[in-house]
């Protein structure tokens, strides 16, 4: 007999047959629209799916995957995007907390919201706005821009203008939710430490870098893990300033899926696009759930 | 030491005034959708572009948006969407989390681990299987289709635990000594005791569903379910050069938003730090 079935008295067990009942909506979403879905993406990636027909294909979509340029480019410059996005979602948040700490709530939490604002709003309305900036003819900040590298610059031309433009703009639509996880977590540190190092005469560089830092690691590394697989996740911002283009120097593995699959009608191609995608994140996501169930072990 | 309490409180004012400036950047968007929509056209298409406030203040861009975009269908297609969502997420997040926050059951552990798998992997992933599944069982083009794949409960039941569990469980074993059913339990003490992490839990469901562009581009074809995020991008299509136009159906299109999430700011400074911090 496993030991573990012993524990239950018959009230327990009648408690815990109600407990199947309270997890059932959730059980039931997550079994028709992750597990299944999951199972079938990963089917569909060994077949020819288009909309009314399937033929089991092996690996050949595969195959096809890794000898397409678009893959490459796509794979490259969302790497690309997320060399950037990262690191400013890691620090930028980390540096305003850090600063706005000294300040009373009024500054503080205006800070919070104004940051904030930017990831509340339609990514639709923000991109609008934007590209009337950044237009290649008539924005005036590409215009400006001309003055600067001559006449014939064009930012949207090539990807190595293209993409930290869309990276920066990108970083910055999300900086609220970091900000208010890294103030929480200074809030957290008890303020003895800082008392203690500054009697011991610590500078206060020697504060940051010693005391607060190292504390705030488990959070820097959180922010990280989900500011790496939110970077994979790139699609609305690139998808409606530059469709990807040119000749998907800009596009991301979401929007190669996108358009595999309902520009091309090849549903079998972009599902193992996904398998792909979906590997590549849970590479991250294993990391981080190793390193939070350590940390929730008292639980 | 005197009015220092803690050296973190130094203020440094090279750093805020740089963090300033940064929001001031972040705003610039927001304050050009704003007031170029009040402009007429060739105003804010010359170069430099005339942006300062209410000069040649004009309704115009409004007038042609209302004639040629329907604004209110879309806006209240996205509420229906995004208020369902937010509710439906809600009764799932809490019924579920508080399976797991107060009562033992065998296969706890597996459960609770496949909850924190989904809230590490997001669902865009699974963008082609899910539109699949959903096109396989006729739930394109239809809003109960879009609200049923729209759910996406693992951030709400990981919430809704870490809230329940810290509810003292005194309170459920006296309401079942009073006779308290389990059905009781949950809604009389847990449903109505856990409402902050409902609104924490809708608020931020209602914002990721209103701005689900990708998913909702693809479910609903028919003009008359479009969206505020679908029209939005359609409209920049048709209009393309009508620039100013563009911004006043973004800034209608964002103001309630903005709206909202001000009404609510505090859910966001509760609900953003679940998950990073453990409380």
């Amino acid at each position: 007999m496993n030991p573990k079935k012993q524990k239950y008295t018959p009230r327990e067990r009648y408690k815990a047959r109600w407990a199947y009942v309270f997890l059932a909506p959730w059980l039931l979403m997550f079994l028709i629209f992750y597990a299944y879905p999951l199972i079938y993406g990963t089917i569909v990636s060994f077949t020819n799916y288009t909309i009314g027909s399937m033929k089991w294909i092996g690996l050949e979509n595969y195959r096809t995957i890794f000898t397409d340029y678009r893959f490459w480019r796509s794979l490259r410059a969302t790497i690309f995007y997320m060399l950037i996005v990262m690191p400013l979602q890691v620090f930028v948040p980390l540096w305003i907390a850090n600063t706005i700490q000294a300040y009373k709530r009024g500054f503080n939490t205006a800070v919070k919201l104004v940051a904030y604002i930017p990831g509340v709003t339609c990514s639709v309305a923000l991109v609008l706005a934007w590209r009337f900036m950044l237009d290649p003819n008539i924005g005036f900040v590409t215009s400006f821009l001309k003055k600067i590298f001559g006449a014939r610059f064009s930012p949207f031309n090539t990807a190595s203008t293209a993409i930290p433009i869309i990276a920066v703009l990108i970083a910055f639509t999300n900086l609220g939710a970091t900000l208010i996880i890294y103030s929480a977590a200074l809030n957290a540190i008890p303020a003895d430490y800082y008392e203690a190092a500054e009697l011991d005469g610590a500078t206060r560089w020697d504060q940051l870098t010693k005391i607060t830092i190292p504390l705030l690691q488990p959070t820097i590394v959180y922010v990280f893990i989900t500011s790496t697989i939110g970077a994979l996740q790139i699609f609305v911002i690139p998808q409606l300033m530059t469709q990807g283009g040119p000749n998907f120097m800009t596009s991301t593995v979401l929007l190669l899926i996108y358009s595999a699959a309902f520009g091309d009608n090849k549903f079998g191609y972009a599902s193992a696009l996904g398998v792909i995608l979906f590997l590549i994140t849970a590479i991250f996501a294993l990391i981080q759930f190793r390193i939070t169930r350590r940390e929730t072990v008292e639980y | 030491m005197k009015n220092n309490k803690y050296s973190r409180n130094y203020v440094s004012i090279p750093s805020t005034i740089l963090v300033i400036l940064l929001l001031v950047w972040v705003m610039v968007p927001f304050y050009i959708m704003f007031f170029a929509s009040f402009k007429p056209n060739f105003s804010i298409l010359r170069l430099p572009p005339d942006l300062v406030p209410l000069k040649d203040f004009t309704l115009v861009n409004y007038k042609a948006v209302f004639e040629r975009a329907d604004v209110f269908l879309w806006m209240k297609n996205s509420f229906i969407i995004s208020v369902s969502v937010a509710l439906a997420t809600a009764f799932i997040a809490v019924t579920a989390g508080y399976a797991f926050a107060k009562i033992k059951f065998p296969g706890k552990n597996v459960f609770f681990a496949l909850v924190m798998a989904t809230l590490m992997m997001p669902k865009q992933m699974l963008l082609i299987p899910n539109y699949l599944v959903a096109y396989n069982l006729h739930l394109q083009d239809s809003f109960h289709g879009v609200i049923l794949t729209t759910i996406a409960p693992a951030f709400g039941v990981f919430l809704s635990r870490q809230y329940i569990t810290s509810l003292p469980s005194t309170l459920f074993d006296a309401a079942e000594i009073d006779g308290c059913s389990e059905l009781g339990k949950f809604f009389r003490v847990a449903l109505p005791l856990s409402l902050p992490a409902v609104g924490t839990i809708s608020i931020f469901a209602f914002f990721t569903s209103f701005n689900d562009y990708l998913w909702q581009l693809i479910m609903l074809s028919n003009k008359k379910l479009m969206t505020m995020p679908v029209g939005l991008s359609f409209f920049g299509q048709t209009m393309h050069n009508n620039r100013a136009a563009q911004l006043a159906l973004s800034s209608i299109g964002t103001i309630p938003l903005i709206l909202i999430f001000i009404a609510c700011q505090k859910f966001f400074i509760k609900g953003a730090t679940v998950g990073a911090v453990k409380g």
